[in-house]
This record gives C-alpha cells, structure tokens and sequence, in this order.
C-alpha cells in the first residue's frame, strides 16, 4: 500500500516514484505538507490563515492517519515531507507553526509505532524545492539498510539553515 | 518591596500578563513577577479559581476572565490594558495519553485552539501594547519532543516551539524577544489523572525525584522577562532536570 496525504501539492509524480523504489511488501504513508506558501508579517496574519495550517490541516492530518495507521504493516515507511520553515523566520509564523507540530506529530508516531518496526522520519527541504532535489533522500529512508533510522529531521537545503547572513532585515508583506 | 521593586516604582511601573493565571504553573509565575515588581494582568477562563488566586497575588492586580480562544473577547481585554513589559502565554489543555489512531478530530481541533492559536491570538493583541526591551514566554512542555501517546497534546506543544521561533526571529527588530519554557513534570492538576501509585512512579523517573514545583518554573521565566536575559531570544529551555537528554548511549 502506498498512500500520499497531506496539503502539499505540486508533487503529482510522488506516488509514481514511491512506487518505484518502495521494497516489496513495505507499505509506504507520505504526509506531503509541501506547498508554495506566501509569508505574511505578524500584524498581518488573518485568523483564517492560521486556522487552515495550523489547526484544521493538522485535524485532517491527524484523522487520515488514525485511520490508515492501524493497516500498515510491520517495517512499513511513514515520511513526513515538511517546510524547512519549521526552523522559524521572518513572516513565517503560521508556516513554522504548522511544520513544527508535524515534526513533533512524526516523533512521537515514531515512538508509538516503534514496536511495529515502522519507522518514521521528516525530510525539510529549502524554499521551492521540486521531487528531484529529495528524490534521493526518500529512496534512502525506504531503503531496507534505513529501518533503524526513526524519529528524525533531515534537513535538504544546501546549508541554508546555517547562514547568519540569513538574518538580514527581511521585508515581508 | 526590595530596593529593585522600590527603584521601578520611581521609574515607572512593569506590567506582565499571564494566561491561565488562576491555577498551578499560572499562578505560581503570576506570584513570582509580582514579587519582582510588576503589576500583575491575571487571565484565566475559570472566573471562579481566578477570584479564589486573588488572595494569593497582591490588592492591584487585574483579573480578566476569558477564553484566550475568543479573539475579540482578547482584543476588546487588551485594548484597556497599559503598556506591557511580559506576555506569558500559559494557558493550555493537557490531552488524554492515547495511541494517535483513538484521537478523535474534536479533540485534536480543541487542543491546537487552545494551546496553540490561544497563544497566537494573545500575543498578536498585546503585540502593538508592547515596546522595545519586553518579553513574550509560551510556557511549552518537555513533551514537544515526542512521547508514546498524546500526539496531540506533543503537536500542539511543537508547535507552539515552533511558533517561538518563528515570532522571536520577526520580533527582533523590534527588540522583542521570545522564548519558551519547557517544563517536564510539575505538581499541578494536570497530573490529577494519574493514581498515587502511577504518579510516585513517574516521579522516580525525574532526575530530582519528584514533580517540580510551579514556583521552580516561575523563577526561568523571571530571568527570560527581565534584561538578565535581554540577549537570549527564539530558545527553548528545557526545565526539566536533564531527563530529557533520554539515556544518552555514550
């Protein structure tokens, strides 16, 4: 079983390579909340923006996986796919929010389902990163060397996070 | 009144608002920056524990029952409120310790609004009430870094780190700064769900022995609201003993 979730989009040919590299037998659950997200100051941020990302995605997201987690098989993949957003920055409250509470989502689903052998990991990419820059980093995880890594970030941006310049006086709208 | 206190009575007078002030973690930061000087803002939505804190914070403190949820309820409270030197955003539910695919939508939706979007809600209100040097601390929990059960009440906590992050890197040119507090297990109702025999066993797995204090958290969000800390912003600290740190293998 392969299932892709989640309000990300911009990824139509996702399933199609989880597909391809998936292992026989290993059901695979992507929560893709990769999007092209606008920044908005905090002065700025309507209630109904916040409401969208950082209450009633995370409901829905939360719903799809109660009821497609208890059908995965032992050793199967769940890959969250989150903003690097989840770090913080400026005009990126709603974004960090909502990403941050899918990383804490994926850790503890890590800690719950440990004992099924099922493991559980985010990949962060840099703003506007297309399928081809984390092709490589979700065939790794749905590797069969890679069960053993669960519970973790994997940030996918060049050393972007690692800029102080990126501190700059930003202007946002 | 310590010669501080007595100094910022002269200089003018610090104000500090408090969420979910009336009980616990609340009221024991609510006492704290009281006694370093600031005249204390009490909000909780339990009107009834809030007139009962009363006896314990000092005659000139506010008393505002709301739900931090209820943005114009806030807006309409804050409006009347001077300048503001700490927002502590305290308010929050503890969720029920249940495996993610026995969560139901209604409480996932409940948790994110109040411990989440009742901190947003809060501290966009008070944001044009606050100046230059001021402080916002969102008391989170050592459980935002994941745990077996409550994924909701571990997202909301995440999130809320999240937020933090994101608010103190925006805020910064204003010389607002923004921080959270993790605390691990503390003696407040939140563990009233727990049987006498379940809650000893947990208190043996805190490094100190026992459930801490609300007083020991109150002191580390003193030091984040006052110019001790003026350089540190976008942190988590994690208060809990070190239990955190998990059984490091090396």
């Amino acid at each position: 079983m392969i299932r892709i979730i989640g309000p990300g989009a911009g990824f139509e040919e996702l399933n199609d390579f989880v597909a391809d590299v998936a292992e026989a037998g290993c059901d695979v659950l992507v929560v893709n909340a990769l999007r092209k997200d606008e920044k908005v100051g905090i002065d700025d941020l309507q209630d109904v923006l916040f409401d969208q990302v950082c209450v009633e995605e995370l409901v829905d997201c939360f719903a799809h996986i109660a009821t497609i987690s208890p059908e995965l098989r032992d050793g199967s993949r769940i890959i969250f796919l989150v903003p690097g957003a989840f770090l913080g920055g400026v005009g990126c409250t709603h974004l960090a929010t909502s990403a941050a509470m899918l990383v804490g989502l994926a850790r503890s689903l890590a800690l719950e389902f440990a004992e099924r052998g099922i493991s559980v990991n985010c990949l962060a990419p840099g703003q506007d990163a297309k399928l081809d820059a984390i092709k490589g980093e979700i065939a790794f995880l749905l590797e069969e060397e890679a069960a053993d890594v669960t519970g973790q970030v994997i940030l996918i941006d060049r050393g972007e996070n690692l800029s102080l310049r990126k501190a700059g006086r930003r202007v946002v709208s | 009144m310590s010669p501080d206190s007595r100094l910022r009575a002269r200089s003018g007078q610090r104000h500090a608002l408090i969420t979910g002030a009336a009980r616990g973690i609340g009221l024991g930061i609510a006492r704290k920056l009281a006694s370093d000087g600031y005249s204390i803002i009490a909000l909780d939505h339990d009107s009834e524990a809030l007139e009962a804190s009363a006896r314990f914070l000092p005659r000139k403190t506010r008393l505002i029952s709301l739900d931090v949820t209820d943005r114009e309820a806030v807006s309409a409270s804050l409006n009347q409120l001077p300048a503001l030197n700490a927002v502590v955003n305290n308010a929050g539910l503890a969720g029920e310790l249940l495996p993610v695919a026995k969560l139901d939508p209604e409480s996932v939706r409940r948790i994110l609004k109040v411990n989440v979007k009742g901190a947003f809600i809060v501290s966009q209100e008070a944001l044009p009430r606050m100046k230059s040097g001021s402080a916002i601390i969102n008391i989170a929990s050592r459980g935002y870094l994941g745990g077996a059960g409550g994924a909701h009440y571990v997202a909301s906590k995440a999130g809320l780190v999240g937020m933090t992050r994101a608010m103190a890197a925006e805020l910064r040119w204003r010389k607002i700064r923004v921080n959270a507090v993790a605390p691990g297990m503390v003696e407040t109702r939140m563990l009233e769900g727990f049987t006498p025999k379940m809650k000893a066993a947990l208190e043996r797995l805190e490094p100190e022995g026992r459930a801490a204090d609300p007083e020991e958290i109150a002191g580390i969000v003193s030091f984040l609201a006052s110019d001790a800390s003026k350089l540190i912003s976008g942190q988590v600290l994690l208060a809990d003993g070190g239990k955190s740190l998990g059984t490091m293998p090396y």
